[in-house]
């Protein structure tokens, strides 16, 4: 499905990548949501300036700012790139909610439509537990004051005319980590949030926006600092054109170097496999993988007594940044994947220096017309191995283990090993089973965007 | 019967801001219309710069560009073109 919200977040950062590259970003960073919604221009909100007020508020997070945090309102866009010159502004929490994109959509309720028909059958009456809808002058009406949204009323109506409405950020957060406010505004608890992004693909608004580090990584290449990208093995499904044309995409961008997460990967998995058959030996009972930073956050923050069942082996981006500074010592590195929680882990590893998301290496590669499928692949030191590459699907992950597996465990040793494909409010309350010992299961793997990393919110396929 | 040349841009900007849900649009269409329709890819049809930024993806059905290009808006053009009704196959 095309999402409008996504092209206008990319659209954006294509404009403010070509606007750094003219060298001019200063002069004219305050004119791009002008440029973007000229006055008679058709517009997307309530005007032409809710629009563009809308577009500053993101500019401020692709710049690496909370919107949560801006005191003064009549502050430009060119004060923050000032102030990112002295010293980048603090990464900490890796998403924001800006409010003024925030619809502050209406609370989960149950409407009647004007399918209704007032019909002689009622059900949506005869059936609803609370006696909260009657029908009269022919039409259905709900009391809300009595309704419990149970549903029930939506479901047995024949003309289909009970819908639904819901607070898209606060249906999609596992971990009810987002709220409207007393603005009525979305906001995130950060004791809680666990950063799967979830909200930031619901939001229909696109107004949960990632905190970049686009502008600053940009200003390092052009400053002729030797950087290492450490690419996701998802890398695989996002552009036309195959890892090694991809590479050499990414090299002509200025990087130094360039080395396959998945190479990181393989060392996880070695390691992986080694620490749970020592687990076994010992009796420690379930498993579980350690390599998705948003499920890491989830046992943290919400789970804290399954930490112990949580696999020690470091996680393939600390790996393969590893071998990125062995490769060269004096480089930064530069993570790039789908992910939003690996900027908040990227926190955590001494290595990683910058995150770069791959829509935001699209919109480079956009702004500079580079075409990786155009381009002359790039040789690789050494493919990493096709199970590893896996690894950004869900399952990859398993597969990879068992097959380091092999032979290693005692031929009466039965491997139970279960998958939660997505993390939501359904899969997080059976991982607290999970944690109770109440799901049988010796090695638990979690992933939690659907259908692995290439899913990841970030993706160019999410 | 002349055949239809459909060009999809998979440059990278059309591909970010659209393109990547067209990459599969010739298996999308209908049998009928084999032979008739010549679906090709490119790298960039240079519409994407300055403001053109806000009108990717673009698709050529034939010499028409069809902006803002989805798989129903450019099916909706290649019937155009072919002077026929869209088979509801091909949105499905
Ligand atoms: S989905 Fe949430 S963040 Fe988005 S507009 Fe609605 S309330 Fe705001
Ligand atoms: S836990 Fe996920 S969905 Fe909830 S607020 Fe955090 S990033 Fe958004
Ligand atoms: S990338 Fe499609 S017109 Fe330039």
């Amino acid at each position: 499905m095309t999402n409008g919200a996504e092209i206008i977040r990319r659209e954006l950062m294509i404009r403010l990548v070509r606007a750094f590259d003219a060298g001019n970003l200063a002069e004219t960073i305050d004119r791009i949501p002008v440029e973007m919604r000229p006055r008679d221009a058709p517009f997307s909100r309530s005007s032409v300036w809710h629009d563009r007020a809308v577009l500053k508020y993101r500019i401020m997070a692709l710049l690496g700012f909370s919107c949560e945090n801006e005191t003064d309102e009549a502050r430009t866009l060119r004060s923050y790139l000032e102030e990112m010159r002295e010293a980048p502004p603090p990464r900490g929490d890796p998403i924001t909610v800006c409010s003024a994109g925030c619809d502050g959509c209406r609370d989960r309720a149950f409407m009647v439509t004007d399918n209704c028909r007032g019909c002689f059958a009622r059900p949506c009456e005869w059936n609803c537990p609370k006696k909260a809808v009657t029908v009269t002058r022919g039409r259905s009406t709900i009391d809300e004051s009595a309704c419990v949204r149970c549903g029930k009323c939506a479901q047995v109506c024949p003309y289909k005319a009970i819908v639904e409405v819901s607070v898209p950020c606060e249906a999609a957060c596992p971990v009810g980590a987002i709220r409207k406010d007393a603005h009525g505004h979305a906001r995130i608890d950060f004791a809680k949030c666990i950063f799967c992004g979830a909200c930031f693909r619901a939001c229909p608004f696109s107004a949960v926006m990632e905190k970049s580090q686009l502008v600053q990584l940009l200003g390092a290449l052009r400053a002729g600092e030797k950087l290492t990208a450490v690419v996701a093995p998802a890398a695989a499904w996002q552009f036309p054109g195959s890892v090694e044309q991809l590479f050499a995409a990414i090299r002509a961008l200025g990087f130094d170097d360039v080395i396959e997460v998945a190479r990181g990967a393989e060392m996880t998995t070695e390691h992986e496999a080694r620490e749970f058959v020592e687990r076994q030996k010992e009796g420690k009972g379930i498993m579980t993988t350690s390599c998705c930073p948003a499920w890491v956050n989830l046992v943290r923050k919400h789970l804290p007594a399954f930490l112990p069942h949580v696999s020690d082996t470091p996680s393939p981006m600390a790996y393969a940044a590893r071998i990125a500074k062995e490769r060269r010592p004096d480089n930064r590195v530069v993570f790039v994947g789908p992910c939003i929680a690996k900027r908040d882990e990227a926190l955590r590893r001494e290595n990683v220096d910058f995150v770069l998301s791959f829509e935001e290496l699209g919109a480079v590669f956009a702004a500079r017309k580079i075409a990786p499928v155009a381009l002359e692949p790039a040789k690789l030191d050494r493919p990493a191995r096709e199970d590893a590459r896996n690894y950004a699907k869900s399952c990859g992950v398993t597969a990879s283990v068992l097959e380091g597996l092999k032979g290693e465990l005692p031929p009466d040793f039965k491997l139970d090993s279960r998958f939660v494909d997505g993390l939501d409010r359904k899969s997080v309350a059976m991982i607290r089973l999970y944690a109770a010992g109440k799901l049988p299961g010796n090695f638990l793997e979690v992933m939690s965007c659907k259908g692995g990393c290439v899913g990841g919110p970030c993706s160019l396929h999410s | 019967m002349d055949t239809i040349p459909v060009k999809v841009c998979i440059g990278t900007t059309c591909y970010l801001l659209g393109a990547s849900k067209l990459v599969d649009l010739e298996n999308r269409l209908p049998a009928a219309w084999k032979g008739r329709v010549d679906v090709s890819g490119c790298t960039c049809l240079d519409l994407c710069d300055a403001n053109g930024v806000c009108n990717a993806p673009f698709v050529k059905v034939g010499e028409t560009v069809v902006p803002h290009a989805t798989p129903a808006t450019v099916v909706a053009a290649i019937a155009d073109a072919l002077g026929e009704p869209i088979p509801p196959e091909a949105l499905a």
